[in-house]
C-alpha cells in the first residue's frame, strides 16, 4: 500500500500546500485562484448541491457507457466475424473519431433536446471506440494453436468463440474499457455544458458565470474523484475475472 | 470411446511459401495405419511431421495426394495433440482436461469434471486439479493435454512428440499408461517423436522420414509382443530394432 499510494499521494500533498502557500503569499483575489481550504470548505457547505447533481452526471456517464459498451462489442465482434462487415464498417468506425464530439454536442441538443439523451450520446461516442479496438485487437490475437486443437476435438464455431476466442480477448477488452471508463465522465461534462438543467457539468457553468470560482474547482474535484472511482472498480472486477492471469504472475495491461 | 478406423495418406505434396521463396515441406508421402494401429513417424526436426499430422487432422489440405478416412469431414473426428500443449490458460487442469470429454463425448461439464478427476492420479496430476496451466511445469502441462486428447475418444489420434518435456523417469511412466490406455481402447494412433526407444515401446510399425522436403525412407515393423514391460528395452530384439532405425535416420539404411 505504501509503496503504490506512497509516491502520487506525497506528491500531491506538496502541491496542494505550494498552492495553498502561493495563495495566501500573493493574496490572490479567491473568484480567480480559490486556496485549496477553501474549495475544502465548499465542498462541505455546498455538499447537498455537489450530491445532487453528482447522480445526475453519474446517471449520464453509466447509461452513456453501457451503451457504448454494448455498441463497441457488437461492433467488434461483426467486424471479427464477417470480413465483408470489417471493410463496410471499420474505416467508418476509425473516421467517426476524427468528428470533435464538443462540435456536434450543440446538433444533438437540437435533435434530442436538454434531457437525459444527448449526453448518453456524447458519452458513448467518447468510450465506445478505444473499446472496439481493444476488442478487435484482442479477438485477432487469438493463439491459432488453440483454435486448431481444439478444432479437431470437434469444437463448433460457437464454442470455439466461447471458449478460445473471448477468453483470449478479455484482457485486452479491459485494456480498452479502463480507457473509456476514464474519459467517460469527461463526455458526460462535455454533454451538459451544451445544454442541461443539473449535472456537475452544469454546477461549473452556472457557478463560474456567478464567479463562484470554489464552487468550480469543487466540482471538479468530485468529478475526478468519480472518475478514479469507476476506474478502481474496473480495475477490482478485471482483477477478479482475470484471476488466472493475475495468479500465474502474467502482465496484465 | 469409439472402435480405431483406419487412415491413410496417398502421394502428399505440400510446399510453403515463404516471402517469395519455395519451401518444399513433403514430397509424396505414403502411410497407413489400420484401425487399431499405433503407427510411429520419426524425422530429422523440420522434415515436415507437424505437417503431416496437420493434414492428417484436416486442419490444412496437401497440395497434392489425399487423406483417406471413414468419416467426413476429418476435421472433428481425427484428435490431434499439438507440439506445443495447447491448454487454455483460463481453465484449471481440471476444466482442460474436462473439455476433452465436453467436446469428445458431448458430456455436460460436471459429469466430465468427475470422469477427468479420476483419471488424473494416473498421470501424477491428482494435487493439481484445481493449479491453470501458467502455474505448471511443461512436463506436467504435456500429460494434461494428453489426457485430454485421449479422453476425447477420437477414432484416431494423433500426437505431436506429446512426451518431449517430460523427465525419462515420468516419461517411461506415462509411456506404460498410453500403451495401457491405447490396449483398452483401440484407437488408431499416429505418434510423432524424436525419441527411438519411445517408437519401438509404443509402436506396431514406425515411419521414418528423410530430411525436408520429407519424405518416407523406411518403413520397420515392430513385432514385440504386449503389453511391453520397460525391461523390453534392454531385450536384444529391441537393441536390434533401435540400431536399424538409427541407421535409417542417419540415412545410411
Ligand atoms: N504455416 C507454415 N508456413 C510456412 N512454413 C511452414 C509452415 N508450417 C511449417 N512450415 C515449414 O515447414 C517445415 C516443416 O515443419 P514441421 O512440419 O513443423 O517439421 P517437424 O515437425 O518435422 O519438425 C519447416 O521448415 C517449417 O518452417
Ligand atoms: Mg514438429
Amino acid at each position: 500500500m505504501a509503496r503504490r499510494y506512497g509516491p502520487p499521494a506525497t506528491v500531491l500533498v506538496i502541491a496542494v500546500a505550494l498552492w495553498q502557500g502561493a495563495a495566501a503569499a500573493f493574496r490572490v483575489p479567491s473568484w480567480v485562484l480559490p486556496s485549496p481550504s477553501l474549495i475544502l470548505s465548499t465542498l462541505w457547505t455546498d455538499r447537498a448541491l455537489l450530491l445532487a447533481n453528482t447522480w445526475v452526471t453519474l446517471e449520464e456517464t453509466l447509461v452513456g457507457f453501457a451503451l457504448a459498451l454494448a455498441a463497441g462489442l457488437g461492433l467488434a465482434f461483426l467486424v471479427h466475424w464477417s470480413p465483408l462487415a470489417e471493410r463496410a464498417l471499420w474505416p467508418l468506425i476509425v473516421a467517426s473519431q476524427t468528428v470533435p464530439v464538443p462540435a456536434i454536442a450543440p446538433a444533438l441538443v437540437i435533435w434530442l433536446g436538454f434531457g437525459l439523451a444527448p449526453k448518453v450520446v456524447v458519452v458513448g461516442l467518447v468510450c465506445f471506440f478505444p473499446i472496439v479496438v481493444a476488442t478487435v485487437d484482442g479477438l485477432h490475437g487469438v493463439d491459432h494453436e488453440l483454435l486448431d486443437a481444439l478444432r479437431t476435438l470437434g469444437a463448433s464455431p460457437r464454442r470455439l468463440f466461447a471458449e478460445v476466442e473471448w477468453p483470449s480477448a478479455v484482457p485486452q477488452v479491459f485494456s480498452g474499457v479502463k480507457i473509456a471508463i476514464t474519459f467517460s465522465v469527461i463526455g458526460a461534462v462535455l454533454g451538459e455544458w451544451v445544454g442541461a438543467s443539473a449535472g456537475l457539468g452544469y454546477t461549473m457553468i452556472r457557478a463560474s458565470s456567478q464567479l463562484l470560482t470554489a464552487r468550480v474547482f469543487a466540482a471538479i474535484a468530485v468529478l475526478s474523484a468519480a472518475a478514479l472511482v469507476l476506474f478502481w472498480l474496473t480495475v477490482a472486477l478485471e482483477r477478479r475475472v482475470l484471476h488466472w492471469k493475475f495468479r500465474t504472475g502474467g502482465s496484465a495491461g | 470411446m469409439a472402435a480405431g478406423r483406419a487412415l491413410a495418406a496417398q502421394g502428399i505434396y505440400k510446399t510453403y511459401r515463404l516471402g517469395n521463396e519455395d519451401l518444399p515441406t513433403l514430397a509424396g508421402v505414403d502411410l497407413t495405419a489400420a484401425p487399431g494401429e499405433f503407427v510411429g513417424l520419426i524425422g530429422p526436426s523440420g522434415c515436415g511431421k507437424s505437417t503431416m499430422l496437420r493434414l492428417l487432422a484436416g486442419l490444412e489440405a496437401p497440395d497434392r495426394g489425399q487423406v483417406v478416412f471413414q468419416e467426413s469431414p476429418r476435421l472433428g473426428a481425427i484428435g490431434l495433440m499439438p507440439q506445443r500443449d495447447a491448454l487454455l490458460p483460463w481453465r484449471t487442469l481440471l476444466d482442460n482436461v474436462a473439455l476433452g470429454l465436453e467436446l469428445g463425448a458431448r458430456m455436460a461439464r460436471p459429469d466430465a469434471r468427475v470422469k477427468a478427476r479420476a483419471q488424473l492420479a494416473a498421470f501424477g496430476l491428482d494435487g493439481f486439479a484445481a493449479a491453470y496451466p501458467g502455474t505448471l511445469s511443461g512436463g506436467m502441462r504435456q500429460r494434461g493435454a494428453l489426457l485430454r486428447t485421449f479422453l476425447a475418444g477420437k477414432p484416431a489420434t494423433l500426437l505431436d512428440e506429446p512426451l518431449g518435456a517430460l523427465d525419462s523417469l515420468t516419461r517411461a511412466d506415462v509411456q506404460e499408461w498410453l500403451e495401457a490406455a491405447w490396449l483398452t481402447f483401440q484407437p488408431t494412433v499416429v505418434l510423432v517423436t524424436h525419441d527411438v526407444d519411445e517408437a519401438i515401446f509404443l509402436c506396431d510399425r514406425v515411419y521414418v522420414f528423410s530430411r525436408r522436403p520429407g519424405r518416407v525412407v523406411a518403413e520397420v515393423s515392430v513385432d514385440l509382443p504386449r503389453p511391453r514391460p520397460k525391461a523390453a528395452r534392454t531385450a536384444p530384439a529391441f537393441v536390434q530394432l533401435k540400431e536399424r532405425l538409427l541407421k535409417e535416420l542417419r540415412g545410411d539404411g
